[in-house]
């Protein structure tokens, strides 16, 4: 139920966020009065949607009395008054209303005419458009990585790292307490006993963990279906507001919109960057032999637990690795060539999320062999051990069991 | 289990009994090979127990072995699954026990929705689903009515007459002396008691006679003289025999005497006794 839910939870979240955001923005008509006779091409390009419209008035100069009888008696919900202005001290612009001015629409206002007063400023200077377009301009830097010509920029190959290192993390806390409890479930319920001579204990706990496993690949992949078709399908249906909420968020964000284009185009490289096949073979192995490892110790957790009052106590070791490999991977994002970046994606307790997060940098190839290698080994090591704790705990009914008795049973 | 050694013979019907701890589990996790022993070997059918023996045994365990959301049916057709058996011979199976035990309607149900008796069913169902020659029971009957307890007990005769060995653990002594041949009694993990239940009953037997009189009787010093009067009250004598002498010998005395008797019958020790018994003097020793 939940495959089919979540996806559609997270469309109807989206939904709702778009209409909140669409609805928060005050639905105004301003009348603009402009003394200064500057303003009136800014004003024209101000419009938000339906929801914030400026009215442009004539130049003559009236008194704020007679204005406001403008306003009222128009359909406007406020008066925008700018006098003529000094533009080394701008002041005197004043908005005459019955109600407050929303904080998004002031801010929306003073960024709008700041602007024009700082380029006005300048051209009064004897600086010409190019030149103030100049004071804007942002610089970065080419990179040559082995030879190799980078086009687009690192912050995709963070985000990138980021995300895949994110689903990782995910997948290990889920479906590994996923495991555990089912495996407790089967102990305290005494199925395992009618099971385990049916099949051998070690089949039962390699199969339980393949098997959520599978699962939750299935669900994963599912998910991300739903979730992307969703959001393919949202602008079908909610174009128009989704248009909206995009134009608030860049009259309120961009200065500029050169800097939106080269923000876009840095995106578009920067994904050219990226070597998809090392990539993707890579997240499927580190995906793999991460939940391997980590289902393992809970399965070998979920074997010796006698019920769910032991499970935080006995999770406790497992879970702290992987909090760890989180707060590593913000520091591998910001330097993936820092020794704690190194080791982390060596350990196979933080590798699975670090090695993950490093690989858009171009790690070597040689770190990530050895990373894989030692990850595939200790998955290995660590299903045998788990199977010795599985074989034992599964059976030991009515007793609390402690680590140190959990270390006896790996040397029975 | 210390030095535990025993002989089961095919198609008969043991009992395994013991104190709490014994070792019974313990016992029965050996042959159904969850365990292994740190010495010795245990043979099924000529051979040493392996793997391929699996699905011969069938283990029905004290304690309800099934997956409490999971449906009737679909629990049944895992469990056959397991034994390797295809899709289509499981559902024939599975359509023949739910019709034996009349429980066709609870296919669609959960377990969890199911009384502790009709769970107990279910279980029985899924342990003889696949037929095994050895049949081993952990308190079969535990939360069965009268009713329900006899269709068990029938099941389990039917399958005793079509040939399967069956080990039947409980603390029920009744169910013991009306359904097994054999027992083996185990103390601290060793046997302390094995045989066939007339024989054991006869070797711990003491002698008591139970005579049924018409009429309350009060016996005579002649009687007394002769006998060793037990009890006697209510229509009921009970004699304790004296050596060499026989339960004939008390008819003969009693006749003489002019009492008028109804029947007449030895007294053996019930399993119940000879457990408590026996167990206490192992622990005493």
């Amino acid at each position: 139920m939940l495959t089919l839910l979540l996806p559609v939870l997270i469309g109807v979240m989206t939904i709702a966020i778009i209409e909140i955001a669409t609805n928060a923005q005050e639905k105004l008509t301003i009348a603009v009065k402009d003394e200064s006779g500057l303003f009136e091409d800014k004003f024209r390009g101000m419009d938000i949607g339906e929801s914030l419209r400026f009215k442009y008035l004539s130049n003559n100069p009236q008194s704020i009395d007679t204005l406001k009888n403008i306003y009222q008696n128009g359909d406007y919900d406020g008066l925008l008054y700018i006098p003529k202005i000094d533009f080394e001290k701008p002041v005197g612009i004043a908005y005459y209303s019955e109600n407050e001015l929303g904080s998004i629409t002031q801010e929306h206002i003073e960024k709008n005419i700041s602007e024009e007063i700082r380029r006005r400023a300048l051209m009064q200077r004897n600086y010409n458009v190019d030149t103030i377009e100049l004071f804007n301009k942002s610089i970065t830097i080419e990179k040559i990585i082995n030879n190799e010509k980078k086009k687009g920029g690192s912050e995709i190959a963070s985000i990138f790292g980021y995300a895949c290192g994110m689903m990782i993390y995910i997948f290990l806390i889920v479906y590994g307490a996923m495991v555990m409890k089912s495996i407790t479930e089967e102990k305290t319920n005494r199925i395992v006993e009618v099971l385990v001579t049916t099949v051998k204990p070690f089949q039962l706990m390699i199969g339980k963990i393949v098997g959520i496993g599978a699962v939750g690949l299935t669900q994963f992949v599912f998910w991300a279906i739903l979730t992307i078709g969703i959001n393919m399908l949202l602008p079908v249906f909610f174009g128009d507001k989704m248009m909206a909420m995009q134009a608030m968020q860049q009259s309120n964000q961009m200065t500029n919109s050169s800097e939106a284009t080269q923000i876009l185009m840095d995106i578009s490289t920067g994904f050219q960057d990226i070597h998809w096949f090392r990539m993707l073979s890579s997240f499927v192995f580190y995906f793999i032999f991460g939940y391997l490892f980590y289902a393992s110790q809970f399965a070998a957790i979920g074997a010796a637990m006698t019920d769910d009052s032991d499970a935080q106590s006995f999770t406790f070791p497992i879970t702290i690795p992987i909090i760890i490999s989180m707060v590593l991977m913000s520091v591998t994002l910001q330097q993936p060539f820092s020794s704690a970046a190194f080791w982390g994606s060596m350990l196979p307790f933080s590798s699975p999320i670090i090695m993950i997060t490093r690989i858009p940098f171009e790690v070597p190839w040689w770190q990530q062999l050895l990373s894989m290698f030692i990850l595939f080994i200790s998955s290995l090591g660590m299903i045998y051990i788990a199977a010795k704790i599985y074989r034992i705990g599964i059976l030991t009914q009515g007793k609390k069991i402690t680590f140190k008795e959990i270390g006896k049973w790996i040397f029975y | 289990m210390q030095d535990v050694s025993l002989s089961l013979e095919k198609n008969k019907i043991y009992g395994l009994l013991g104190p709490n701890g014994a070792g019974k589990t313990t016992l029965i996790r050996n042959i159904t090979q969850i365990f292994f022993p740190d010495s010795g070997q245990i043979f099924f059918n000529g051979e040493k127990l392996s793997e391929k023996h699996q699905n011969q045994i069938g283990y029905m365990p004290e304690e309800r072995g099934l997956y409490k959301k999971m449906k009737v049916g679909e629990q049944l057709m895992y469990f056959s699954r397991l034994r390797n058996f295809t899709k289509k011979e499981a559902e024939q199976k599975i359509d023949f026990w739910l019709n034996k035990l009349d429980i066709q309607n609870w296919r669609n149900k959960t377990i969890e929705e199911l009384s502790k008796g009709m769970q107990q069913k279910v279980q029985f169902v899924a342990t003889v689903l696949h037929e095994p020659t050895l049949l081993i029971l952990d308190e079969p009957f535990s939360g069965l009515d009268p009713i329900n307890a006899e269709i068990i007990k029938n099941e389990i005769f039917e399958l005793h007459q079509k040939g399967t060995t069956i080990i039947f653990s409980t603390h029920r002594m009744e169910n013991v002396e009306e359904i097994c041949e054999d027992i083996f009694l185990i103390n601290n993990g060793k046997i302390i008691l094995e045989g066939n239940v007339q024989n054991i009953k006869q070797q711990y037997k003491k002698h008591l006679i139970q005579v049924n009189v018409n009429n309350d009787i009060v016996l005579n010093e002649s009687i007394h003289a002769q006998t060793d009067v037990i009890k006697e009250d209510n229509k009921q004598l009970i004699f304790k025999l004296k050596e060499e002498q026989k339960a004939n010998d008390i008819l003969r005395i009693l006749l003489q005497n002019n009492i008028e008797i109804t029947g007449m019958m030895e007294i053996l020790p019930s399993i119940n006794e000879i457990f408590i018994q026996t167990v206490n003097n192992n622990t005493t020793a």
